[in-house]
C-alpha cells in the first residue's frame, strides 16, 4: 500500500463505542435545544432529559481555572505577546528596506538580478504547481475525512449500514450504467437529506471541474456488503474513476492510470474503517492481501484489452 | 468600576480592525474566563491552556481582517481555540483515550446502548468526597477521546446549540448530534466504571 508522504492513514477514533438509544438521544437533543432548562423540555421526555442533565452536571466538578488576578496577568501576557509579534514583523520589514536602499545598482547587477529572477521563475512555477497540487490533494483528503464522518454518523443511525437506495438500481448487475444520468454517488443523497452532509459540495473532490462532481462509490448492492464495520477493511469511496468515462467514450485506458482529479498522480481513498489514504497506484492491497484493482471491474481485461492481475471480486468504484 | 461596553463582539472586532486597540482588549476581557476554562478542561493542564489561550488570541489578531462581520464572533473564537487545542494536543502526542466498546450495529455483535435512566441511580454505595469526586470527574473527562471531550464542554459550559457547535467545529449538523450522543454515552459509561458502579448493561439494546 503506497501512501502519500504528507499523509498518514488516520482511522477515525470515534468509530465504535457506546451510543444512546433513540429515547435518550431525543432527550439529549431536547435538553440541548432548551439550553438545559428542563421546564422547556416536553413533559413526556422530561425524566430522561433530567437524567441526562444530572450526568452533565457532574462536569461542574471540573475545577474552574480562572482566579481574577490570574486572568489579569494572562491578558497582559497575551497583549504583550501580540505586541512582540508585531514588533518582530515590523523590524524584519525595516531591515529589508534599509539593505536595499544602501546599494547603488550597476548594469552587471541588473544582469545578475535578471538571471536570478529567471532562475527563480523556473523553480517557482513548477514548485507552485506542485504546492497547488499537493494542497489540492490535502484539501480533497480532508474533505474525504469529513465525508467519512458523515458516513459513520449515518451508519450509527441506520444499524451500521452504508447508504444505498435500491430504487436507483432496479436492474443492478450490469457493468456499466445504461442510463447516462445515473451515478453510484447518487446514493449519497441520503446523507444530504438526512443532514449528515451539508450539501452536494461536501461529497466530492474540490478539484473536480464540475460543481456536482462526486466521489466514486463502491455501491453495497449486496446486502452482506452494506455494513460499514465489515472487516477486513476495504475501499468504499474514491476520487473520480478515470476508467469509466473513457470506456464509455470508446477510448483506450491504461491499467496504471489514476484519477484525473490530481493530475493522474493518484487518488484519495476512504476505507471502511474511515481511514484515508492517497494511493499513487490504481491498485491497493485487498482484503486477503492480494492486489486489488480499485478501478477496474472483475473482467477488466475486456475494457483494457489485456489480462488484469487481481481477484474476481476486485473492488469496482463506479463514478 | 469601568463603564460596561455594550457593543457587540462583532462591532468590537470591526472597531479593532479600524485601529481601536482598546476594542480588542475588551474582547479579550469579555471571553478570557470562558476560553481559559474551556481550554483547561479540554487539555487537562492549566499551563498548556494558558499557552493555547495566547495562541488563540494571537490568531484572532492575525485573522481579524479576514473575519466576516456577518458571522457570529463566539463560534469563530471557539473554532480557533478548539483548533489550537487540538494542534497542541497532537504536538504533545498524548496517549490516545481507550476505545470503550464493541463496534456498532448488529444484534449479536452487541451495539452498546447506554440507558441514561439506569445511570440515574445513586452509585456507588459510599458517597464520594467532593475533592475525590472532582479528581474522578477530571480523570474520566481526560480519558475521553478529544472530540468527545470538546463537544461535551461546548454543549454544557458554553450552552451552544447544535447549529453553533456545527459552526464551531466545522462539521455537519447530523455529525454533531451523533457525536454528542456518543460522547454522552461514553461519559456515562466511563463514569459508572470509574465510580465503581460497574459496566453498563444495556437495558434495551434495540430501543429505537
Amino acid at each position: 500500500m503506497i501512501q502519500h508522504p504528507d499523509f498518514e492513514s488516520r482511522p477515525d477514533p470515534s468509530y465504535g463505542g457506546p451510543t444512546l438509544g433513540a429515547p435518550d438521544a431525543d432527550a439529549v437533543d431536547a435538553l440541548i435545544e432548551a439550553e438545559f432548562d428542563l421546564e422547556r423540555v416536553p413533559a413526556a421526555i422530561r425524566p430522561r432529559a433530567a437524567a441526562a442533565a444530572k450526568l452533565f452536571e457532574r462536569l461542574d466538578a471540573l475545577p474552574d481555572a480562572a482566579e481574577e488576578s490570574d486572568l489579569d496577568a494572562l491578558v497582559d501576557a497575551t497583549l504583550l505577546r501580540i505586541d512582540r509579534e508585531e514588533e518582530l514583523r515590523e523590524s524584519s520589514l525595516q531591515i529589508e528596506t534599509r539593505a536595499i536602499a544602501r546599494q547603488r545598482l550597476r548594469i552587471s547587477d541588473f544582469v545578475g538580478i535578471a538571471a536570478v529572477l529567471l532562475l527563480a521563475v523556473s523553480i517557482a512555477v513548477p514548485l507552485s504547481n506542485h504546492v497547488r497540487t499537493t494542497r489540492g490533494i490535502e484539501a480533497c483528503g480532508n474533505g474525504q475525512r469529513n465525508f467519512g464522518g458523515a458516513m459513520e454518523a449515518f451508519a450509527r443511525d441506520h444499524d451500521g449500514l452504508m447508504p444505498f437506495n435500491a430504487s436507483l438500481l432496479p436492474d443492478f448487475g450490469g457493468l456499466f450504467p445504461t442510463d447516462g444520468d445515473y451515478r453510484h454517488a447518487d446514493h449519497f443523497k441520503q446523507l444530504v437529506d438526512g443532514g449528515y452532509c451539508d450539501d452536494a459540495a461536501c461529497m466530492g473532490c474540490p478539484n473536480h471541474p464540475a460543481a456536482d462532481g462526486m466521489w466514486s462509490y463502491r455501491v453495497p448492492a449486496d446486502a452482506a456488503d452494506r455494513r460499514l464495520d465489515l472487516s477486513p477493511r476495504r475501499v468504499i469511496v474514491g476520487d473520480r474513476n478515470p476508467v469509466i468515462e473513457l470506456v464509455l467514450r470508446g477510448r483506450r485506458v491504461r491499467l496504471e492510470m489514476c484519477s484525473p482529479e490530481h493530475d493522474d498522480r493518484g487518488q484519495n481513498l476512504l476505507h471502511s474503517d474511515l481511514s484515508t489514504e492517497f494511493a499513487r497506484q490504481a491498485t491497493v492491497t485487498s482484503r486477503d492481501g492480494r492486489p486489488d484493482n480499485i478501478w477496474l471491474p472483475p473482467d477488466g481485461q475486456a475494457a483494457i484489452g489485456r489480462p488484469v492481475s487481481g481477484s474476481t471480486d476486485d473492488i469496482f468504484l463506479l463514478n | 468600576m469601568p463603564p460596561v461596553d455594550d457593543r457587540t463582539d462583532e462591532e468590537l472586532l470591526v472597531a479593532y480592525r479600524e485601529g481601536d486597540r482598546d476594542a480588542f482588549v475588551k474582547l479579550l476581557e469579555r471571553y478570557r474566563a470562558e476560553v481559559l476554562n474551556f481550554l483547561t478542561r479540554f487539555l487537562g493542564n492549566r499551563a498548556a491552556a494558558e499557552d493555547v489561550f495566547q495562541d488563540t488570541f494571537l490568531q484572532i489578531h492575525l485573522s481579524a481582517d479576514t473575519f466576516d462581520a456577518d458571522r457570529t464572533f463566539k463560534p469563530w473564537l471557539f473554532t480557533i481555540a478548539a483548533n489550537k487545542a487540538r494542534d497542541f494536543h497532537r504536538r504533545r502526542k498524548r496517549r490516545a483515550a481507550a476505545s470503550l466498546s464493541a463496534p456498532i450495529g448488529g444484534n449479536d455483535d452487541g451495539a452498546e446502548f447506554v440507558d441514561l435512566l439506569a445511570g440515574d441511580d445513586e452509585t456507588p454505595d459510599v458517597p464520594i468526597e467532593q475533592e475525590e469526586q472532582a479528581a474522578l470527574v477530571k480523570r474520566v473527562v481526560d480519558e475521553l477521546p478529544g472530540h468527545y471531550r470538546e463537544i461535551l464542554l461546548l454543549s454544557y459550559f458554553q450552552r451552544m446549540s447544535y447549529q453553533q457547535i456545527s459552526e464551531t467545529l466545522e462539521v455537519p449538523l447530523g455529525t454533531v448530534k451523533s457525536r454528542l450522543h456518543s460522547a454522552v454515552a461514553s461519559f456515562e459509561r466511563s463514569w459508572r466504571i470509574a465510580a465503581g458502579g460497574g459496566g453498563t448493561s444495556p437495558s434495551d439494546p434495540l430501543e429505537r
